[in-house]
């Protein structure tokens, strides 16, 4: 089941997911399958140099921000943002690369429970299926009161998060082209991804953060990739190339990490 | 009535619910019990079933035109069906899920079904409002019931109050469609007879296709209320109109018909 634009919001909110498909063309995403190679190759010459293997990174874009920055002006993928979290969502940050085998049951809070929606919109640059390193879901587990089950039945070993037989999950296949949009609390998997992996890379969104406690978690999202991951997204050149939905996606979140700055005497970005 | 619960509690090597089961009911609102009744025990059901739709259509025989019910089923064939609230499988079921001081909310009924069930709660069918008491309904089938023919498919979670909602509200802004089986995460639940099927009152649930006078029949169960909020959200049944359920009852079914019992009473009385 896809989401037309019009209802996608409330299928988003209700489900956790929608899917865009062929919201790109397939030469589009080829072209950003290309780059993104470049940068694993790039960033594996130097892993070797340094022993560690990174070929999945947060803060992928800035790698090769010519043929990647321009997709923060996009109108379609913008849209689709605007359409899932507001007109006045921000772009908070993003990740790339390959991405083999199994991933597990897992969401992108860490097991946090709270009622804030932030997104990621992921471009899969190589065919997947069920199966096949292609995206699985439960849906509706990005609420709260759902996901704090889910954790507890992991917490006392009677879920496995290394199998995908779980009740209420969804497969979802991708064609290059496709946009899947997935809340960052929902539960989430990939299963059998072959050889070296499939090649992926997501850009991450938030819907309007309230003063307060939503402001800090941005803040923080910003912190621990900054921090613990030394990872850079909230550039001048950023800034400096931004077209004007671009830079209203954007300026808050510099707001947002120059209050952090300030109130904790850390360098987030 | 001690020689009719002796007969009826089965095998039983250990606790029906397990810990897992126990889990699994809370995260995603079911639960499977396969074979805890052999199938003869229940095709004894079914046919003392087929018996009280027929009497209660005059002789007649069944026209496959609409689901033909009865409810409460238990008064209509009181010898086969009482007993079954003494039986420790079923019985274990509810007090694994609902906990030991659990009760029957009197809530029963046996059907032969024609088509689809479009999505609905047990609650208030397709409504917004939903309680945070857990209350659930055993489900028999008496016939071999599978995707498509017939078999109930749930959305698991859905009985979380939020996603309870959310989904009531989905529906309401037509993101999706209560009489199509296609919306994200539906879940199956193919059973043979002799399966039992727990679920949550408040999950949303259907069926789709299947053959004509399918027959099914289910109890209703309610966690026991410790607020007078919580005593007001049990759907307790009003269609008793004698006191034998209670002349009738071994210790386990009376603990289990106590709020019932004090419910019919006070009907009687007044």
């Amino acid at each position: 089941m896809t989401s037309p634009f019009a209802e996608g919001r409330l299928f988003f909110q209700t489900f956790g997911y929608a899917v865009f498909p062929q919201l790109f063309s397939a030469d589009e995403v080829e072209q950003y399958a290309r780059a993104l190679m470049r940068v694993v190759s790039h960033q594996q010459s130097r892993a070797g140099a340094s022993g560690t293997d990174d070929r999945y990174m947060e803060s992928f874009i800035e790698q090769d921000p010519d043929v990647f920055y321009p997709l923060l002006d996009d109108d379609r993928l913008l849209d689709a943002v605007d359409g899932l979290l507001g007109a006045d969502s921000l772009y908070i940050g993003n990740s790339g690369g390959l991405v083999a085998g199994n991933s597990g049951w897992h969401t992108e809070v860490a097991g946090i429970l709270h009622t804030y929606s932030t997104m990621k919109t992921v471009f899969y640059c190589d065919p997947v299926a069920q199966g096949e390193g292609g995206l699985s879901l439960v849906a509706s587990s990005h609420l709260p009161e759902y996901s704090r089950d889910l954790n507890q039945a992991v917490r006392d070993g009677v879920l496995d998060i290394n199998s995908p037989d779980l009740p209420g999950k969804v497969d979802i296949g991708s064609t290059p082209g496709d946009v899947i949009a997935v809340d960052q609390r929902l539960w989430k998997s990939s299963w059998g991804a072959a050889g070296e992996g499939c090649r992926i890379f997501a850009l991450d969104w938030a819907a309007h953060p309230q003063p307060g406690w939503e402001e800090m978690f941005l803040g923080g999202y910003r912190f621990y990739r900054r921090d613990i991951l030394n990872k850079k997204v909230f550039s001048e050149r950023l800034l400096a190339t931004a077209g004007p939905r671009r830079r209203r996606k954007i300026a808050k979140m510099y707001d947002i990490i120059a209050d952090a700055e300030r109130d904790t005497g850390y360098r987030f970005e | 009535m001690d020689k009719v619960n002796h007969s009826i509690t089965g095998n039983l090597k250990g606790p029906v619910v397990t810990e897992a089961q126990r889990h699994h009911f809370r995260t995603f609102g079911f639960v499977a019990f396969p074979q805890l009744f052999t199938p003869a025990e229940i095709e004894r059901y079914g046919q003392a079933l087929e018996r009280s739709l027929r009497r209660k259509r005059g002789g007649a025989d069944f026209d496959g035109k609409e689901r033909d019910v009865v409810n409460p089923m238990i008064e209509h064939d009181r010898d086969v069906f009482y007993p079954l609230l003494d039986d420790e499988r079923l019985l274990g079921i509810v007090d694994g899920l609902l906990g030991e001081d659990s009760l029957f909310t009197g809530g029963n009924d046996g059907n032969m079904y024609v088509g689809s069930t479009p999505w609905h709660t047990d609650v208030n069918g397709v409504s917004p409002n939903v309680h945070m008491l857990p209350t659930m309904k055993t489900a028999f089938y008496c016939d071999p019931v599978t995707d498509g023919h017939g078999c109930l498919s749930v959305i698991p979670g859905s009985h979380h109050p939020e996603v309870c909602r959310q989904l009531y509200d989905a529906i309401q802004a037509g993101v999706f469609d209560i009489n199509s089986p296609d919306v994200p995460g539906r879940k199956p639940l193919e059973s043979m007879p002799g399966d039992v099927m727990a679920f949550d009152h408040r999950l949303w649930h259907s069926s789709w296709g299947g053959k004509i006078g399918r027959r099914m029949f289910t109890f209703n169960w309610a966690s026991c209320p410790k607020q007078a909020w919580e005593e007001r959200m049990v759907p307790y049944s009003t269609g008793y109109k004698s006191e034998r359920l209670m002349e009738t009852a071994g210790a386990r079914r009376r603990q289990k018909i106590a709020g019932l019992a004090a419910r019919i009473q006070e009907m009687n009385r007044s």
